[in-house]
């Protein structure tokens, strides 16, 4: 009997989560997965529009990482006409990202991965939400979305725009600081730095509360995977530098220039969803992760005092290469810390005054760049024309990459939850949080009010046996 | 409270580069000038929060899927507010925890009397041109409400 899967374009779109778990007719796992469509039309959407316009175009793909494709975009448009931003270019284009950065993972930390951590894995999903972590420790949740607020400003004073940034272009950048803009940025990163002493006590402390309650996460829910990250100087970066890959025991197996993505990073069509996983292809084929521990896994140092003090932590808790799903939030506290002592240094820098944009002309030809989103590696690939018109164009995104390990995630929740076990309240809570970790973006297309539902269909010796709803 | 002691702010919701999600950047534009704090929002959720001053009314205009044919106007006060179940990923936090979220975390700012003025959309996976018929021809309606809400001639 062949097995269907019916994929409603509507609720794809509206970010509608759908998961699979197929077993055997011995009741064993044969597989299990996320269902999902993300991003491909936007690809159609940049064909036989001008270059130029990518950065402003892209960044609209998405309401939560527009940040990450606007950079993205300036890079491989920079490569495409042959030119490099000059140095106060990419420092304030940096300085943009520090401030998306911090905006981002404080959401990420305190408000979607939040109510895991704060109110427990097995708490009613009625209260396992936003408002339940705020009501839990509204004093916490003040000084988090304060952060976040001061990330967005950031984000906001140096690209013109709080939500989809305008700034960065070709060349370089239309944003010249001046030294009203530097005080009152020097401000809000000194009261971001002045929260840390807060904010990080409490989030280490309920990753810890976290995995007392629930052992199993500290061992059984490790995927061990390569990583993915991007380096310079030493150091981890997030919109310069080249990609590195570690295996699953940390040693570097590859270092590349992001131009050279598509000898490495191969793209396969799976037929039960819409996203195409990415595989890394180097002596064999390679699942791997990209994102915040991806980074760290790939490159142990940030280059700041804090940052570098809170990853040895880090370190002793969760091992290296660390591949326990759950220290997710704790690196992403790690880079915010390093994106408020950064934001700091670059706004110090005596190089941030200087030229920012250089003159451009596309002769044709292609143009690749990246970013390290928030969520992970994000490559925006084009081929411009001797007109400067877009005639194709492929994005890889984090969650694409993360994909494999995802679907690992949601095995690993099916086989603690659901063999052999009836509890389909415990089993829609593992699987939530096991895809929660990875932060995947399936709700970009709309945020329109309603209901985002999951659904869960399990099937035996391909008959469906139980479908659940929440 | 007298008429003449409500502030009102109108925040209008949606991507204007979506099919039907663009009702609310339509809104904003056709609202410009009205009597009362106007604010666009590319996304909602817990954006919405810093933008509240302590104004005693809050509209929202949104796009919105609840089961209505396309077009039809909601109008609805705060305690007929759907609310939004938890999902996979929380990007897109309804506007009823956002405002419970306010309430708890900075209960000075938020306001009284919260109206949502939803317009059902039909089309959410297409570009702006693709903006269902019936969707495009309840915007002025939707503006007329809201003037009407904030003691306007409609």
């Amino acid at each position: 009997m062949k097995r269907t899967i019916r994929i409603d374009p509507v609720t794809r779109i509206e970010g509608h989560a759908k998961i699979f778990i197929n077993l055997e007719e011995d009741g064993s796992l044969r597989n299990a997965g996320l269902v999902v469509n993300e991003l491909r039309g936007f690809e159609k959407i940049l064909i036989g529009m001008e270059a130029d316009r990518m950065p402003h175009i892209t960044s609209r793909i998405c309401g939560v990482c527009p940040t990450a494709h606007h950079l993205a975009a300036s890079n491989a448009l920079d490569y495409a006409a042959g030119v490099k931003a000059p140095p106060a270019a990419m420092l304030l284009r940096e300085l943009m990202y520090m401030g998306h950065i911090i905006h981002s993972h404080s959401l990420s930390i305190f408000v979607l991965q939040g109510p895991d951590l704060v109110l427990g894995l097995d708490a009613d999903p009625a209260v396992r939400n936003v408002v339940g972590i705020v009501q839990a420790n509204p004093e916490l949740a003040r000084i988090a979305l304060r952060l976040r607020t001061i990330g967005q400003k950031l984000n906001e004073m140096v690209g013109g725009r709080g939500t989809h940034p305008v700034t960065s272009v070709a060349g370089g950048i239309t944003f010249v600081l001046d030294r009203e803009k530097q005080r009152i940025m020097q401000e809000w990163v000194s009261e971001a730095r002045a929260l840390l002493p807060v904010i990080t006590p409490a989030v280490k402390g309920l990753l810890l509360k976290a995995l007392e309650l629930h052992p199993s996460m500290a061992s059984d829910w490790a995927t061990p995977s390569w990583s993915l990250g991007t380096v310079l100087n030493d150091r981890v970066s997030l919109i310069e530098g080249r990609l590195r890959a570690v295996d699953e025991t940390g040693a570097v197996r590859l270092e590349f220039p992001v131009e050279d993505y598509d000898r490495y990073l191969v793209e396969t069509v799976v037929d039960w969803s819409y996203m195409k996983k990415v595989h890394l292809h180097l002596d064999g084929e390679h699942e791997y992760r990209v994102g915040p521990m991806a980074r760290m896994n790939a490159m142990r140092r940030f280059g700041t005092e804090l940052a570098d003090a809170e990853y040895e932590e880090f370190s002793k808790l969760g091992g290296y290469p660390c591949h326990l799903t759950v220290f997710q939030t704790y690196a992403k506290l790690v880079e915010t810390i390093w994106a408020i002592e950064r934001s700091d240094q670059i706004l110090n820098d005596p190089a941030i005054w200087g030229e920012t944009r250089v003159p451009v002309t596309f002769k044709g030809g292609r143009g690749v760049g990246h970013s390290e989103a928030p969520r992970g590696t994000l490559i925006h690939d084009y081929q411009i024309d001797e007109q400067g018109i877009v005639r194709a164009a492929n994005l890889i995104v984090a969650t694409q990459q993360n994909y494999a390990i995802i679907n690992r995630s949601v095995e690993q929740a099916a086989l603690s939850h659901v063999i052999g076990k009836p509890d389909d309240q415990a089993l829609l809570n593992a699987v939530e949080f096991s895809i929660r970790c990875y932060d995947p973006c399936l709700s970009c297309a709309t945020h329109a009010l309603g209901r985002m539902p999951m659904e869960i269909e399990i099937t035996r010796s391909d008959r469906t046996v139980r479908t659940i709803r929440r | 409270m007298r008429a003449a002691d409500r502030r009102t702010i109108v925040v209008c919701i949606g991507n204007e580069l979506i099919a039907d999600d663009a009702v609310g950047f339509e809104i904003y534009r056709r609202l410009a000038g009205c009597r009362a704090r106007l604010e666009f929002c590319g996304v909602g959720g817990i954006d919405l929060l810093p933008l509240l001053q302590g104004e005693t009314d809050l509209i929202v205009a949104d796009a919105v899927e609840l089961g209505a044919p396309p077009g039809h106007l909601h109008v609805l006060p705060w305690d007929c507010l759907p609310a939004t179940a938890t999902a996979i990923s929380a990007h897109g936090l309804g506007l009823r925890e956002t405002i419970e979220i306010g309430r708890i975390l900075y209960p000075d700012a938020m306001p009284e009397r919260i109206t949502l003025v939803g317009v059902e959309g039909r089309c959410f996976n297409r570009t702006r041109e693709f903006m269902t018929p019936e969707v495009a021809d309840a915007i002025d309606a939707a503006v007329g409400r809201i003037r009407e809400l904030l003691g306007e001639q409609a």
